[in-house]
């Protein structure tokens, strides 16, 4: 689905500003040289008698409007400066014809005596300059880890599919995006292995599982980090990645508003004001939501033939937050922050498989959650640091399909906390707590699996029904790591302890990390740890799974380089070897055990150009190799994940303040599959059932994918608004556009299903 | 929310469905239709007694002649109900350009330790199946015998159906309305299937529905439906022309 609303996330509307485009040509720009005398117009003799004028100014940058202090104005031959307020008054002789405004990172602008042609109080807006391309934007700089990488919000919008920011970890190394999945599988592990974060808040779902963009408005997001393995123990009960949107700790200058307006996929507001005479809080809320469910059902009519029958299908997501933050002087803060999301879809389509009198089948699907966090972070002088992030989620998900239903509603209250003290030079002691408790509500009406049934089908089985809306599921654990550096060394030894409550188990997950200084261009690093993830409450459920199940392991191996070819070029290459145990499967005896085990090994090559005013790009490669086996007498097989080649190469050049083109390539090796080794007819159903050999698990693979993105975005800058137009074109697919493969009804051919063509997007915002 | 892939996969196979590649409905090939088995529904009490099945298929005139043999399971870890393959008896009946043939043999539970009732669902399941080819054309055809506790068994009639549409064996266009109704009273609920040997039938799993394209000449038309529980099973051909 994530692939359909990817190339959904087309904007048809807009055309109306590529007329502005036309319209508005860009003027040729160059950093403004100081006004010499020579551009103030001195007094002329035979001009005609002017009156001197009272003039009042007030400057402020094009399109923003903020105001700009110390601005240099040029009157004759004096020379005078905005203050703070970035306001000067000043008389205007009778004989001076112009004056100029010059201020660095602006054009300058001259303002002739026929604008001024009266006594009074004027604004003026300079228009912004570019930088030049040597200079680095600098960011914080953060705790060191072996595998992560941070990305601005700026490089990230520009690159990533649809311009989410959060969307940026796609185009990283070690990442595969699956394929009816919004989420990201990291180094061969499954999407639900890994934790999604903004700040300290773990989300159920980062991304909307239909519309595939994440559920945080790009306008809060100060960054993306993102960490492919080697973590430190101050992250547990995942055994992929972490994922951390950070949002913006420092408040705006001013009130902003942006409009997006997306058609046909969505609208959303954003709203931010700086709060406080020092304006040393903010609050900042948006909302967003989709409009698909009332174009998409007429554009799949229109395109469908009578003899596919009918399909109407009615998508919905919609998002909205609220966030106050206050800034202390001893850089601490506090934010409070509500978040919300919702995804969903009805659906009804003539299908073979109906149970209904008119051939149809209704499905509906809702996930949606409401998250209340607030984040307290200290810093006293004495080198301690405290960080304090209690959130409340209530997370809700359903679906109906056939006759059954499930739905499971979790109330979860989590307790991050967390100490750092100095320990003199750059050493520190981290300390952490974290608690978790969920009260879990299930009610279904689901098929009983049938094990001596070798034809099963789900739709042909006795139901079950349950319903529990007081389930419990508590974590605890306390973490503890050192930052310690040694001559050229830095190591981070760390440990977590953690208890699961409902399978009453406790485990132990030790880790490490060092960087070694070789030279001043040249880091060499290695990560060891080992993680764990805690069973689903209803695979350690007395009902439904084994309450003798244990935690799912993955121990991390990571040796890596870090290469600064110059301030501007980066490099990065990783060994990594993971290797998975306990891993939860279905058994027909126990329902599910952990006997499943498997690997991943492979390496990473990042190639990075910093972001400059002007251009940033890089190069990401991936080669791995991911097998897994049900149990240790079982043949190895390929894991589900198993993709061998992952590179994209990304770039984004701005030609001026006004114009700018972004995009990206992907080359990915095909996903594998297993394909179907005969058919039988089931009389019972009266439909053909596929077969599958266990020894050819995975063992085909789709044809590998390159895949083609760029945008050029042109920005309209107003004297307090900013209007932008983007218009491109999303993954356009060059050679083979297999996307899956599908078979006749009896299983006796194979046909390839193609992706949907990419098609051409104009989308515009609106800042003010 | 690792539960969200699941409805995600669920949504796109149906969508999927719709992209077939050929029509299942309509008869191209060799093409297995259902099977009648007698008892329809067993009883503990049957355990030494046997089943008649008719199997039914379509077939193109002209395809070479049906082979008959027992069906092997790889992955079987239950047993099949004991057919006699050597035993089937074929019989054909012309459609026009298709053939409907029955393959009547016999299977024998008295070697066969009946699996006892589970207790969480009321009943349980035996298998069995055959394999039937003609030329290259293989079909594995494969269900299940429905065994319920002692007096269960007559809650589950076999059904008898009329079909009110088309209203003549003679049309005149290539559309023609087609539609059933259910004559009798049981407890359980029936899959429906139209299948057609030209053009195809818009949704051939409602009672009524509509044929299109139907070519010129005779054509078969057969109904089917079959228990949703057991294996009650009516079938009704009809040669339509054109």
């Amino acid at each position: 689905m994530g692939v359909v609303m990817n190339r959904l996330n087309i904007i048809l509307s807009g055309w109306l500003w590529a007329g502005l485009v036309l319209a508005q040509t860009s003027k040729p720009e160059q950093e403004a040289a100081p006004p010499s005398p020579q551009d103030v117009p001195q007094a002329a003799g035979d001009q005609e008698q002017r009156a001197s004028l009272n003039i009042s100014l007030a400057i402020k940058a094009k399109g923003t409007g903020l105001i700009l202090p110390r601005v240099e104005v040029k009157v004759g031959a004096e020379t005078l400066f905005t203050n703070s307020e970035g306001k000067i008054a000043f008389i205007l002789p009778a004989d001076v014809k112009s004056i100029v405004l010059y201020r660095k990172g602006f054009e300058k602008e001259t303002l002739k005596r026929d604008i001024l042609s009266e006594s009074g109080e004027y604004d003026v807006f300079l228009f912004p300059l570019l930088g030049d391309d040597e200079t680095i934007t600098v960011r914080g700089n953060r705790k060191q880890e072996v595998s992560r990488k941070t990305i601005s919000a700026t490089e990230a919008k520009a690159v990533s599919p649809g311009g989410d920011p959060v969307q940026v970890i796609k185009l990283l190394p070690g990442v595969q995006s699956s394929q009816f999945d919004s989420r990201v599988i990291i180094r061969g592990s499954g999407p639900e292995d890994s934790r999604y974060f903004v700040d300290e808040i773990n989300l159920p779902f980062i991304f909307h599982p239909i519309g595939a963009r994440s559920v945080v408005p790009e306008e809060l997001i100060e960054d993306v980090e993102f960490s492919s393995g080697g973590f430190g123990p101050r992250y547990g009960w995942a055994t992929g990645g972490i994922i951390t949107v950070k949002t913006k700790s420092t408040p705006p200058t001013r009130s902003k508003w942006t409009l997006n307006v997306n058609i046909p996929i969505y609208s959303g507001v954003y709203y931010e004001t700086p709060l406080g005479e020092d304006n040393s809080g903010a609050l900042s809320v948006s909302v967003r939501r989709s409009y698909l469910e009332y174009i998409l059902p007429t554009v799949l009519k229109s395109q469908r033939d009578d003899d596919q029958g009918d399909l109407t299908l009615t998508p919905i997501f919609s998002d909205a937050h609220l966030r106050y933050l206050k800034t202390y002087a001893d850089g601490g803060y506090y934010k409070l922050t509500a978040l919300f999301a919702q995804d969903g879809f009805r659906l009804l389509a003539d299908a073979p498989r109906s149970e209904r009198d008119d051939g149809k089948v209704n499905v509906f699907v809702d996930a949606r959650y409401l998250t209340l966090g607030v984040e307290r972070e200290y810093k006293r002088d004495n080198g301690y640091s405290f960080n304090v992030a209690p959130s409340l989620t209530r997370a809700i998900q359903e679906f109906e399909i056939f006759d059954f239903f499930f739905k499971i509603s979790v109330l979860t209250l989590d307790t991050p906390m967390s100490m750092t003290k100095k320990l003199g030079g750059k050493n520190k002691f981290s300390l952490g707590l974290d608690y978790e408790i969920s009260r879990v509500g299930l009610s279904l009406l689901l098929p009983v699996p049938a094990r001596d049934d070798p034809f099963y089908d789900p739709l042909d089985a006795p139901k079950i029904a349950f319903n529990e809306n007081n389930l419990k599921s508590s974590l605890s654990a306390i973490w503890g790591s050192i930052d310690y550096y040694v001559g050229d060394f830095f190591i981070t030894p760390g440990v977590r302890v953690f208890h699961d409550y409902q399978i009453d188990r406790s485990a132990v997950d030790p880790r490490l990390s060092l960087f070694y200084k070789a030279n001043p261009s040249q880091t060499l690093k290695l990560a060891y740890g080992l993680y764990s993830l805690n069973p689903l409450p209803d695979e350690a459920s007395d009902s439904f799974g084994n309450p003798n199940i244990d935690f799912e392991k993955a121990v991390h191996h990571i040796v890596g380089l870090e290469t600064n070819w110059s301030d501007l070029w980066q490099s990065d290459v990783q060994l990594f070897y993971k290797r998975f145990f306990n891993i939860i499967r279905s058994d027909p005896v126990t329902t599910v055990d952990n006997d499943g085990i498997g690997y991943a090994y492979g390496f990473e090559v990042f190639m990075r150009r910093m972001l400059t005013e002007r251009f940033f790009g890089w190069l990401s490669y991936t080669w791995s190799k991911n097998k897994e086996k049900a149990d240790a007498s079982s043949p190895w097989l390929n894991s589900p994940y198993d993709q061998t080649h992952a590179m994209t190469l990304v770039g984004n050049y701005r030609f001026s303040t006004r114009w700018q083109l972004g995009g990206r390539m992907a080359y990915t090796s095909g996903n594998p599959y297993t394909p179907v080794s005969d058919a039988v007819y089931n009389t019972n159903l009266d439909v053909y059932q596929p077969l599958f050999k266990e020894s050819t698990q995975n063992s085909a693979r789709l044809p590998s994918k390159t895949k083609l993105s760029f945008f050029f975005k042109r920005d309209f800058l107003y004297d307090t608004m900013t209007m932008a137009l983007r218009f491109g074109v999303e993954e356009l697919i060059i050679g083979d556009k297999t996307q899956n493969i599908d078979y006749n009804y009896d299983y006796s051919e194979q046909q390839s299903s193609q992706a949907i063509p990419a098609i051409p997007y104009i989308e515009v915002s609106a800042q003010l | 929310m690792k539960y969200t892939l699941l409805p995600s996969i669920i949504m796109v196979s149906i969508i999927g469905c719709q992209n077939s590649m050929d029509s299942p409905e309509t008869l191209q090939k060799l093409r297995a239709i259902g099977v009648k088995t007698t008892p329809h529904i067993l009883t503990p009490e049957n355990s030494n007694s046997s089943v008649n099945y008719t199997f039914y298929f379509a077939k193109p005139v002209g395809s070479p002649d049906l082979t008959v043999d027992n069906y092997n399971d790889p992955q079987s870890f239950v047993p099949y109900i004991p057919i006699d393959a050597s035993s089937a008896v074929v019989s054909s009946e012309n459609f026009g350009g298709m053939d409907l043939l029955e393959v009547t043999l016999s299977g024998g539970l008295s070697d066969l330790a009946l699996l006892p009732i589970r207790p969480d669902i009321g009943f349980t399941t035996l298998p069995f199946g055959l394999t039937v080819s003609s030329g290259s054309e293989i079909e594995n055809v494969v269900g299940r015998q429905v065994i319920v506790p002692v007096g269960e068994a007559a809650k589950y009639t076999i059904p008898e159906f009329t079909l009110s549409e088309p209203t003549s064996r003679t049309l005149s266009s290539a559309t023609t309305p087609l539609s059933a109704s259910l004559e009798t009273v049981s407890e359980e609920t029936y899959r429906i299937s139209w299948y057609v040997s030209s053009g195809s039938v818009k949704n051939p799993k409602a009672l009524v529905t509509v044929w299109k394209d139907i070519a010129v000449g005779e054509n078969l038309l057969i109904f089917t439906a079959r228990g949703r529980k057991t294996n009650a099973f009516f079938i009704k051909a009809l040669k339509i022309t054109r």
